[in-house]
């Protein structure tokens, strides 16, 4: 592109094909100056904050084939705002249960999740707050489980790389007996 | 549009559209807004487009002398 050579201009079409060809390249020049933008923005971004903690544990029941389901409440105190950038889409925000049984040493259960389309929006806090999704367990085991929240989000741009953080907080353990 | 003009609509075409590139990506990045920078970008487009596309007076300014027809059965 560029060059001396005219002999792709001499039709109205190939002056078309030309200019949008041209384009192109500009346009993929662009996508790769903002991404290293938004590697800049990840580096010297200020930590985000947040904390979550499990506020209630409401049910813990036994479920038809040997399943168990725990019903629980959370609050959570999150600033994520710094996270966004000129070129950040959305945030997909979630918070995850983590725990063991004694058959199962890794399990890990999405209890709440949120779409942030918007910087303002990324403050957010919530008290009490009922889970999206119950925790189901497909066995036995939840009876007296360490479990951990982590609240993970994903950080979508229009261009360039997807990245990930996440935080991890102690919530405690479940109960020792079913309550309905 | 004749040789010189095709020359000067690619001179044309390439360093309009990066003008505006560059602008569009410092006027972006230092308002934060995204869509501004694709916004300059589709007005450098459509400016460049209708500058280079149709074949404009000023692209035909040097036509290429054709030799004088030669002399041939016909003329008599």
């Amino acid at each position: 592109m560029g060059g001396s050579s005219s002999s792709s201009m001499h039709s109205w079409m190939h002056r078309g094909n030309t200019l949008i060809t041209f384009f192109g390249t500009v346009a993929a020049v662009l996508c790769l100056a903002t991404t290293l933008t938004d590697l800049r923005h990840v580096y010297t971004m200020p930590d985000p904050q947040a904390s979550v903690s499990l506020a209630e544990v409401k049910r813990l029941a036994p479920m038809t084939g040997s399943k168990e389901q725990a019903t629980l409440t959370f609050s959570m105190d999150a600033d994520l705002r710094s996270v966004f950038s000129w070129n950040t889409k959305q945030l997909f925000l979630f918070l995850q249960a983590e725990y063991s049984t004694p058959d199962s040493t890794v399990n890990q259960v999405v209890l709440w999740d949120t779409i942030i389309q918007q910087k303002e929006k990324a403050r957010i806090r919530l008290k009490n707050h009922k889970t999206k999704y119950s925790l189901i367990h497909p066995s036995k085991g939840l009876k007296g489980a360490p479990m951990n929240l982590t609240l993970v989000w994903h950080v979508m741009p229009r261009v360039g790389f997807m990245y990930t953080q996440s935080r991890t907080f102690p919530g405690g353990r479940l109960p020792d007996k079913y309550m309905q | 549009m004749d040789f010189r003009g095709q020359r000067n609509a690619e001179w044309l075409l390439v360093r309009i559209l990066i003008v505006f590139a560059a602008v569009s990506f410092v006027a972006g990045y230092s308002q934060g807004d995204f869509q501004l920078m694709v916004n300059i970008n589709a007005v450098g487009l459509l400016l460049t487009a209708l500058l280079v596309i149709p074949s404009w007076p000023f692209f035909n300014r040097n036509p290429l002398p054709w030799l004088a027809p030669l002399h041939s059965a016909h003329e008599k």
